[in-house]
């Protein structure tokens, strides 16, 4: 009966998360949203701020709840499932709130499938008159992303049947298909451990930047995960397509090669342990192209999520997600992102994992 | 109506001084390595697909050639200079060509007409300040070959005509 309460009020969180994000439709886009709604997020600005941190902190305490629960064995598999498949269900139909990468995504997609032209030479910009200039936000580059993943967007893109509200559904749907693969992935990768599965599947940062932005790291983190499976199972032809798949999304995965070739001398942890630092060094490398943005951390708890074990990992995980969910605060309460915005973007990185990891410390230390 | 003229007037401002930039020629005909960029170049092709990016393409080449045929007459290599011109003719017609595809497509192409027109202006313009320079043939005589006039002047006439537009 509880946990029926606990699953009924974090579902209505869900749902109230889902509605919050219609505030954002861009003006521009066709999709009528709520007057009250709009005006609350673009012109209460304060307030719009406060709703997001609280749905950021309640989110995260619903997350230790489960977390707890899940490391005392007082969840079952299914509970756990239930939860997935709720926080899926409500989080599809989501508006991609936090960042316009799905719009990128979809423009990339209509460049060369629609107007037949290689993204990685043609821009969306030159495309005088396409309806998608008018909201979209990084109009003025070319693809960004590796060819493997633009060849996989012809499948929401066609299911999108040429319009713009159901294309950003087909995709964001595509990109929730990975994430319940990668979420299976870890499960299986992590011999069924269900404290692994609930720290991947129910961490805030992978609900919010998958589920509802709609991120591709998932995508490339899934290649990356069944090319681990595939390695275990001593298949390494097909592990290292998998691997060169899954570069073929992002690139970032590419360090990972090595690893992969010298696979023999490591043991499984080992292996994932060393794949998890990797990550994260790239990660922290990440502002030498542009700048860290908060769903590239999926890339470490991919990894992180098969190490329960490892608690220095954890709190670094917890840390590092709880701060990167912060970053958006400041562009959300000042609406540019130059004056303050960048050094709070970095403050806000940075602290919450420097105060987990003093407290993981402390802890050590006066054992 | 207005506006129109107000568009050509402007065109026509910009045209007169024509702020096309041309690039940078990189390695040029008789560099060891300048087989390998041509190699490149044509491997280029296959990557380059769509009709605004093979025109893109096209016009990128168009100008590289033109500015490897300029260095090359300045430096008196009129042979290879006026395959560099060839090949820069082709190249700009061939640009044209995907213009037009592009258009047949469906696709608004007046900021690229635009710029393809801004930059025949700017080729004109190279060209007529090499006609002023250059004799009006040259009898090129290689080592172990017959001799061979290369009339500069007509070739620089074709060039100017093809980019009038």
């Amino acid at each position: 009966m509880k946990f029926e309460l606990i699953l009924l009020v974090y579902c209505l969180l869900l749902i109230f998360l889902a509605i919050f994000s219609y505030g954002f439709v861009d003006a521009n886009f066709p999709l009528k949203t709520s007057s009250f709604l709009y005006n609350l997020v673009h012109f209460h600005r304060p307030l719009t701020t406060g709703i997001y941190t609280l749905f950021i902190v309640s989110l995260f305490g619903f997350y230790f709840y489960f977390l707890d629960k899940a490391r005392r064995q007082q969840i079952t598999i299914r509970q756990v499932k239930t939860l997935i498949l709720f926080a899926l269900g409500v989080l599809l139909f989501s508006f991609p709130a936090f960042s316009y990468d799905i719009f990128n995504y979809i423009a990339t997609a209509k460049v060369t499938f629609f107007y037949k032209e290689n993204p990685y030479l043609v821009m969306p910009i030159e495309f005088l008159g396409e309806p998608m200039l008018k909201f979209m936000h990084a109009a003025n580059k070319y693809a960004l992303y590796a060819p493997f993943w633009i060849l996989l967007t012809a499948i929401p893109y066609f299911l999108g049947l040429g319009r713009i509200v159901l294309t950003v559904f087909t995709f964001k749907a595509f990109i929730a298909c990975f994430y319940l693969i990668s979420v299976w992935l870890v499960w299986r990768l992590s011999a069924g451990n269900l404290y692994s599965l609930v720290f991947f599947a129910l961490n805030p940062l992978v609900i919010i930047e998958t589920l509802v932005s709609g991120h591709n790291d998932v995508v490339m983190m899934t290649f990356a995960l069944i090319a681990f499976l595939l390695l275990f199972q001593k298949r390494k032809l097909l592990s290292l397509i998998s691997l060169f798949s899954s570069i073929g999304i992002k690139y970032a995965t590419i360090v990972l090669t090595p690893l992969f070739v010298f696979s023999f001398k490591f043991k499984k942890e080992k292996l994932i342990a060393y794949s998890a630092w990797l990550m994260f060094i790239v990660f922290l490398l990440s502002p030498l192209r542009e700048e860290i943005y908060s769903w590239y951390f999926i890339w470490v708890i991919s990894f992180a999520a098969l190490l329960p074990k490892d608690k220095f990992l954890f709190w670094l995980v917890i840390g590092f997600s709880l701060g990167l969910l912060l970053r958006h605060i400041p562009w959300l309460y000042f609406r540019n992102w130059g004056g303050f915005t960048p050094k709070i973007k970095t403050l806000a990185t940075f602290i919450p994992p420097g105060i987990t990891l003093f407290g993981y410390f402390l802890k050590l230390f006066s054992k | 109506m207005l506006a129109r003229k107000f568009k050509n007037f402007f065109l026509a401002v910009i045209l007169i001084s024509s702020p096309y930039v041309l690039p940078y020629p990189g390695l040029m005909p008789g560099n060891k390595l300048y087989p390998i960029k041509q190699v490149f170049d044509k491997v280029m092709e296959y990557w380059v697909f769509g009709s605004f990016a093979r025109y893109k393409y096209e016009l990128a080449l168009a100008d590289k050639k033109l500015v490897e045929a300029k260095t090359l007459f300045e430096y008196q290599q009129y042979l290879l200079a006026m395959k560099a011109l060839s090949d820069s003719n082709v190249h700009f017609q061939k640009a044209s060509k995907f213009l037009e595809q592009a258009e047949r497509e469906g696709k608004n192409i007046t900021q690229k007409e635009d710029i393809y027109k801004l930059a025949g202006k700017k080729h004109q313009e190279v060209l007529k300040n090499l006609e002023q320079i250059l004799p009006e043939t040259f009898i090129w005589q290689p080592e172990k070959k017959p001799a061979e006039e290369l009339n500069l002047k007509s070739a620089l006439e074709e060039a100017i005509r093809l980019r009038e537009i």
